[in-house]
């Protein structure tokens, strides 16, 4: 394998010598610098940094890496500085580089940095407000780490970079990923240039699986390293969306719904994709569903090849990959078939399942009258109990229950628990959120009344995973990071207590008096 | 070895010997000593003469050539005395002296006989007897004639006697050249910085004379040599005088410059010297590097125009602008030494200033008093964040150092956070929607009572609820909150909604049932509903704007941060800096009451700022300036920090998140649609029947027959002409807008309009302008009779215009009666066109019909507009009827009574009120930053026919002459144009 590499980088420098322009570069600077190149998107930056020194900078390629090597180490400022006379010289991947380098210099000037040199962890935080996600970033890289390091055989450089940015526009200019491909598609977190750029929980109104994404990601830089950035997007995802939850035990929504499910629905209605032709990112397909659908696809078709190959088979896929072999190679190398061998078998099973209709994605065809009708119901049951006429939102919520629309929708089953907490007892507000396969997906709200309502009843089996799933899905609502909605909340940990007292001053208001 | 003589010491020759050389020598001596002292003293002064002329010439080589020559010449004059004396030592050069030359072979003797001494006197032979060695030299010197040495000498002393005669002569000679000169010269000589030490008068007679500056229109003044003057600045002073000594560079000098004098052509000579500081002035004469100055400086203080004084009324004053709508009062005094040339009101914000004018003047006016009112509202008020210095500034007319300006104290308005008004106003919608939400909950909590007490007490006690909420929603939608108020839009919306909420409280009032209280809830629910869905939406906009708002002041925070990096600039850098990052933090906290895209605008806000601030506090003004044009990023953006653009919140369905339910509504749900709709229907309908008056008209000029124009411009040139003579009495110009010949002049050239038209055959116009002429003239006689202060001009007046009324008069009927004929001849040639516009209007007619019936229905828009609507569409189908007819005159008449009522209709809506106006404005220019950064859609051509039938309309007004009653009005907007 050793040999394949070197073959595959021999060659691929002497292609860098041959059509790189002459420009006053001697043939070592021009080899140092596709040395260099794959040592940064391997992640070996102490060795690109080596590889770097003393090289004169007269052709853009030293330059340029230079400024790749500044941005993976998070000094933007340098890599700006070092990228900008390629943009004069009209080079253009130093001139998207720059791009990146600027926009990131400018989201990240002065903002503050937690550093956990033990556990190798950098966090970086546009917004300091949100410093109190340190401890559990840092407790979920541990975990994620570790089981990407069983799972995939990865070793991890330090520090593991992590930038939590405040908005989808500072993701865009901390990544290249244009803004309106990040609106369209919802994304959240990018792994790119060596770390971790995750937008902040509390940009999203009751935040998201921020913990799982941040896992997510740590994949993708995991098989950037393993593949030095050669694993195909199809690969890239489908381990992706396998490994974000297998760092922690298994939760009630996983695979909720199905990937299987999703990737059918998408077959039938025409959205899939072929796996090799998914375009640069799923961040940039048209709209959410068309990612949805390739996610469920890549998560699915993933799933299938550990599960029909083995888990060794997928290791070796990566070091194929990561020997420079083209993914048809690298999958006969490790698997005995090609792409379109293992898609063939992998659609004759997806078409085995029947299929269904994916809640969230295929919601029951509703008259728009009555579902306009149930949302002004449901609007004025908050407005009632935001002034706190309880019964009377109790009348409103009852004639909202009767839709099916809201059958299974885990915020109408917050609003149902909030209400009859008030106008009727909190036992049967506990009974309306006991069951988390009776609503269709994860809300942090939800997991949050639901464990503040077992904790006042005592049951701390159910209230601690509950206040846990909360706080990764919305770790800025008071109720969930306080435990308690009145200012006397129970006794946290310190950790616990700084994320309470930061929910505290994000100062949402309560259910009704927005 | 021979000793060195000691050539100063005399030899001793003994007595004998120096005895006979004494005589000799006393003889040659007493022959010369007069006539070569007279040569000396002769040579000398010539010398002197000749070195002062010299040194007159004033520069340094002269001079040092002077100073050289006098002393070379002193110095020739020693050395001539000492080597003479130093002969009369040696007995060897004495005879040499002596008879050398008249008789050399005795003295060759005697300086044999002499060479028998030695330096000491003594034999050079030690062997002879110096006794008789001393006589013999002693006898062959006494052997030397004496008469011969006589005869010498004094033909010696003759030579001296004519060297010094001629010297003399040509000294003389050189003194009469320029006898002043050597006097100048010796002034010259002994100058010291360029000024010699003794003054001299230069001008004989010299006459004064200061002329001020043309724009104080003062006389000329004559001034005395040597007295103090005060003259204002920009004077001239000329000094007039003949030369006392010809041929001198006069000049006029204060110290530092200097002024020629020149011939003034009568003899004499005159400079100028233009005033600009004050000055001691003086005649000087230059030679050189050198000037000799007269005696006599004459002093002259310079007087500056000063600065215009301006006084603002209250001022200094801070004023809170948040805490009254009310306007700011401006009331000033300028006044200026001079005269003044403007005055302006001044706004100053941070880096914006405005400057409006508020006086133009003559440049002679010493006086000027004046007022201005300032709208709470006003758009400089509206932009700015930081403290406004609110100042009236005058120019006055100073043209020699340019106008200077002169400033009032200043009163300082101090402008509400960024958002403040806004949020006073969602305070009161949300007071408002909390008072429906009781209101809703009291109607569900308490179903109707069996028993009829019970059930007209619930009645009576909802109904005064009803009512009291009725006051409060009266009371949000009226009142201004620093300066904001409720859109029109959505006053209309909310009132639409209360009616029906009304008519809901009256008919359970009248008929206390389950169903009329079904419907009470209904109606109350619907109320909160669209009030709540009002509160957000506006929470919303507000959000978005306040953003927007707080754009420059994030760009003004990186600028403050930027300047604070250059040296120099540094210390108004970090003011520049705090004022805007106080003018933030005042934004962040009013965005965070503005629901949910305003709190999550306000956390970016915070974040941000807290970055700047930290990392300027460091001195890392680099790092703070990023920050702010991160934060400035992501203002220009105020799109929720995770969502699609445009909504109000979002939940994350990101990469690898799991997809969950979308953002909460932000609208007002089912009402606030419906009335959307309504207006939108509304709007259409009125844009349409604007086109359709539009074809019309364009129909009947289509028809208007080539021939009958013709004709008419031919007889028309005769009424044209008879038109301007009607008027020829009237004044060309006004003298004020409020005076009768203002008025007047406006006729004239309302007249010259009409005649125009007449001309170009277009009756329709020359109607229209004769018509305003006549309405002009109307208000020229009710001016003229009222005026009291030219009571014989008035009366005069009011004869003039009389008569120029009496003649217009029949030539506006005539004009009238030919658009009549071309009317009625265009209608019958247009019958098909017009009756296919009738069928037009009649459909018109029908959807404003179908509207007024849908809204009232629905309630979906007010009373007002639904009773406007049915107004127009009953004026539609009039005029659908008159075109069938044909008439095209009473159909274009109805019609623009139809398009009235529909206009009517929609400003019931607010479509034209103020508010949304200036609210349109501002976010206008905010959505314009995104058309300019983002995409925008591009109608088609054929999509809307709003624009083009504004155009039409706005082109086909202008080439209409205007009404004499606007004319002022349109002159000042003309003008605000033009500025």
């Amino acid at each position: 394998m050793r040999h394949t590499a070197a073959t595959a980088f021999a060659l691929g420098a002497l292609c860098t010598l041959l059509v790189a322009p002459s420009r006053g570069a001697s043939p070592l600077s021009l080899l140092q610098a596709a040395r260099a190149r794959e040592m940064i998107l391997g992640l070996d930056l102490e060795d690109a940094r080596r590889t770097l020194e003393g090289q004169p900078s007269e052709a853009p390629e030293i330059p340029r890496e230079r400024g790749r090597l500044a941005l993976y180490e998070a000094d933007c400022d340098a890599a700006a500085s070092a990228l900008a006379p390629l943009a004069l010289a009209k080079d253009e991947e130093g001139s998207m580089l720059l791009d990146i380098a600027r926009g990131c210099a400018r989201v990240t000037a002065a903002v503050v940095e937690d550093r956990d040199d033990a556990s190798g962890v950098v966090v970086r935080y546009q917004d300091e407000a949100d410093r109190a996600l340190t401890p559990l970033i840092v407790e979920t890289i541990i975990k994620a780490r570790t089981s990407l390091s069983r799972d995939l055989g990865v070793t991890w450089p330090a520090p593991m970079r992590v930038i939590v940015v405040r908005d989808l526009l500072s993701l865009s200019a901390m990544t290249g990923l244009p803004y309106e491909s990040a609106q369209t598609t919802g994304t959240v977190a990018v792994a790119k240039w060596g770390r971790v750029t995750l937008l902040s929980p509390r940009a999203s109104q009751h935040g998201y699986a921020w913990r799982d994404t941040l896992a997510h990601e740590l994949t993708h830089l995991a098989v950037t390293r393993l593949t030095v950035d050669r694993a195909p997007l199809w690969l890239q995802e489908g381990l992706a969306k396998r490994e974000e939850v297998r760092w922690r035990a298994t939760g009630p929504f996983d695979d909720r719904p199905s990937a299987d499910a999703v990737a059918r629905r998408g077959i039938d209605k025409k959205l899939d994709l072929p796996l090799g032709n998914l375009g640069p990112s799923i961040a940039m397909l048209p709209s959410a569903e068309a990612a949805s659908a390739a996610f469920a696809e890549v998560t699915s078709f993933v799933r299938f090849y550990a599960t029909t190959a083995g888990d060794a088979a997928l290791k070796q896929l990566l070091a194929e990959l990561r020997g420079g072999k083209n993914v048809d190679d690298a999958l006969k190398v490790a698997s005995g078939s090609d792409l379109a061998g293992w898609d063939t078998k992998w659609r004759a099973e997806i078409m085995k399942r029947a299929s269904e209709p994916v809640p969230g994605l295929d919601p029951p065809s509703v008259d728009p009258k009555a579902l306009s009708a149930l949302r002004d119901r449901v609007r004025l049951t908050e407005l009632l109990f935001g002034r706190e006429h309880f019964a009377e939102a109790q009348t409103e919520l009852t004639q909202a229950a009767r839709s099916p629309i809201v059958a299974r929708d885990p915020s109408f089953a917050y609003l149902t628990a909030r209400v009859t907490e008030r106008a009727a007892t909190a036992e049967l507000a506990r009974a309306s959120v006991a069951d988390p396969v009776r609503v269709a997906g994860s809300y942090g709200p939800w997991w949050a009344v639901r464990g503040r309502l077992a904790q006042s009843a005592g049951d701390a089996a159910v209230s601690e995973p509950s206040f846990i799933e909360a706080v990764g899905e919305d770790p800025f609502s008071i109720e969930a990071s306080c435990r308690s909605l009145t200012p006397a909340a129970p006794a946290l940990s310190p950790p616990a207590s700084a994320l309470c007292a930061a929910a505290r001053a994000a100062s949402e208001p309560d259910l009704g008096r927005n | 070895m021979r000793k060195p003589r000691d050539r100063r010491k005399k030899r001793d020759l003994g007595r004998d010997v120096e005895d006979a050389l004494g005589n000799f020598t006393f003889l040659w001596r007493a022959t010369l000593r007069v006539p070569r002292a007279r040569a000396i003293a002769a040579l000398g002064t010539l010398v002197f003469v000749l070195a002062m002329l010299l040194a007159r010439r004033g520069t340094a080589g002269a001079r040092a050539g002077a100073i050289a020559a006098g002393v070379l010449t002193a110095a020739a004059v020693a050395v001539m005395l000492l080597r003479e004396r130093r002969i009369w030592m040696d007995p060897s050069r004495i005879i040499d002296r002596l008879a050398g030359r008249a008789m050399p072979e005795q003295a060759a003797r005697a300086q044999r006989a002499l060479s028998l001494l030695d330096a000491d006197g003594q034999p050079a032979d030690g062997s002879v007897s110096p006794v008789l060695t001393r006589l013999h030299v002693a006898r062959a010197l006494a052997a030397l004639p004496g008469d011969a040495i006589a005869g010498e000498a004094t033909r010696v002393a003759r030579r001296f006697g004519l060297a010094a005669l001629a010297l003399t002569v040509a000294t003389i000679a050189a003194i009469s050249s320029n006898p002043w000169g050597v006097v100048e010269g010796m002034d010259i000589i002994v100058a010291r910085s360029g000024a010699a030490p003794v003054g001299m008068p230069w001008l004989d007679n010299p006459v004064l004379t200061a002329r001020p500056p043309d724009y104080l229109h003062q006389e000329e003044r004559r001034l005395r040599l040597g007295d103090a003057a005060q003259l204002p600045r920009g004077s001239v002073i000329s000094f007039r005088g003949a030369p006392l000594h010809a041929g001198r560079k006069l000049a006029l000098y204060d110290g530092v410059d200097e002024v020629p004098f020149v011939d003034d052509g009568a003899g004499k000579v005159i400079a100028r010297w233009p005033l600009e500081r004050s000055a001691e002035l003086r005649v000087v004469a230059r030679f050189g590097n050198v000037r000799i100055e007269d005696a006599d400086t004459t002093p002259v203080k310079s007087l500056s125009d000063l600065s215009p004084v301006v006084e603002l009324e209250g001022a200094p004053r801070q004023l809170k602008l948040v805490e009254s709508a009310a306007p700011v009062e401006i009331r000033y005094r300028a006044t200026d030494d001079h005269g003044l040339r403007e005055v302006h009101l001044v706004l100053r914000s941070g880096a914006r200033e405005e400057r409006r004018v508020l006086a133009k003047l003559d440049g002679e006016t010493l006086s000027d008093r004046g007022g201005y009112v300032l709208k709470a509202s006003d758009a400089f008020f509206k932009k700015s964040h930081a403290p406004i210095a609110i100042v009236v500034e005058a120019k006055d007319n100073d043209p020699i150092t340019g106008p200077k300006w002169g400033a009032s104290a200043a009163i300082t308005a101090i402008p509400p956070d960024v958002g403040e008004p806004e949020t006073r106003r969602l305070a009161a919608l949300r007071t408002l929607r909390d008072a429906y939400v009781d209101a809703t909950a009291h109607v569900l909590a308490n179903a109707l009572p069996q028993l009829p007490a019970a059930r007209r007490a619930l009645t009576d006690q909802e109904d005064a609820e009803h009512l009291k909420n009725g006051l409060l929603l009266d009371e949000t939608l009226s009142t201004s909150y620093a300066g904001v108020t409720i859109a029109g839009r959505v006053r209309a919306l909310l009132r639409a909604q209360a009616q029906k909420l009304d008519e809901a409280m009256r008919a359970e009032v009248r008929a206390p049932t389950a169903a009329t209280h079904a419907a009470l809830i209904k109606a109350t629910e619907t109320m909160t509903l669209v009030v709540d869905g009002v509160m957000r939406g506006q929470g919303l906009r507000d959000a978005r704007s306040s953003a927007k708002q707080l754009v420059e002041v994030a760009d003004d925070l990186g600028l403050g941060a930027a300047q604070s990096q250059r040296a120099g600039e540094a210390e108004r850098g970090g003011q520049r800096f705090s004022a805007a990052s106080i003018v933030l933090g005042g934004g962040q906290r009013q965005l965070a009451a503005m629901g949910v895209l305003g709190r999550d605008l306000s956390g970016a806000v915070g974040a941000a700022l807290k970055r700047a601030e930290r990392a300027g506090t460091a001195g890392d003004w680099p790092h703070a300036e990023l920050a702010a044009r991160d934060l400035a990023a992501r203002l220009r953006q105020p799109d929720p920090s995770f969502g699609a653009k445009g909504s109000g919140s979002g939940h994350a369905s990101g990469e690898s998140g799991a997809a969950a339910g979308g953002g909460s509504d932000e609208g007002g749900g089912e009402a606030e649609r419906a009335f959307n709709e309504a207006a939108q229907d509304l709007e259409n309908l009125a844009q349409e029947h604007a086109g359709a008056i539009g074809d019309v008209e364009r129909a009947l000029s289509q028809a208007q027959s080539q021939d009958d124009l013709d004709a008419l411009r031919n007889d028309a040139a005769e009424h044209a002409k008879a038109v301007r003579e009607a008027l020829g009495a009237m004044p060309s110009i006004g003298t004020g807008s409020d005076s009768w010949t203002s008025k007047g002049a406006a006729s004239k050239e309302l007249a010259d309009q009409m005649a125009r038209s007449l001309e170009q055959g277009n009756p329709a116009d020359a109607v229209q302008s004769g018509r305003s002429a006549l309405q002009a003239l109307d208000e020229a006689r009710r001016i003229a009779q009222r005026t009291r202060h030219f009571e014989d001009d008035a009366r005069r007046a009011g004869a003039r215009i009389e008569e120029a009324r009496r003649k217009l008069e029949p030539e506006v009927d005539w004009a009238a009666k030919q658009l009549d004929e071309l009317r009625k001849k265009a209608s019958q040639r247009a019958g098909g066109e017009l009756r296919k516009s009738g069928a037009g209007e009649e459909k018109l007619a029908d959807r404003a019909g179908k509207l007024s019936e849908k809204a009232r229905e629905q309630g979906s828009l007010p009373e007002p507009a639904i009773d406007a609507l049915g107004e127009a569409e009953q004026l539609a189908r009039d005029a659908a009827r008159a075109l069938e007819r044909g008439d095209a005159e009473l159909a274009m008449r109805l019609q623009h009574d139809a398009q009235r009522q529909l206009e009517a209709a929609r400003q019931a809506l607010g479509q034209d009120d103020g508010q949304d106006e200036a609210d349109r404005a501002r976010e206008g220019k905010a959505e314009g930053d995104d058309g300019a950064a983002g995409r925008a859609d591009i109608p088609k051509a054929d999509a809307h026919k709003g624009p083009e039938e504004f155009r039409r309309r706005v082109v086909k007004g202008l080439a209409q002459p205007g009404s004499a009653r606007q004319r002022d009005a349109i002159k000042r907007y003309a003008e605000g144009l033009l500025r």
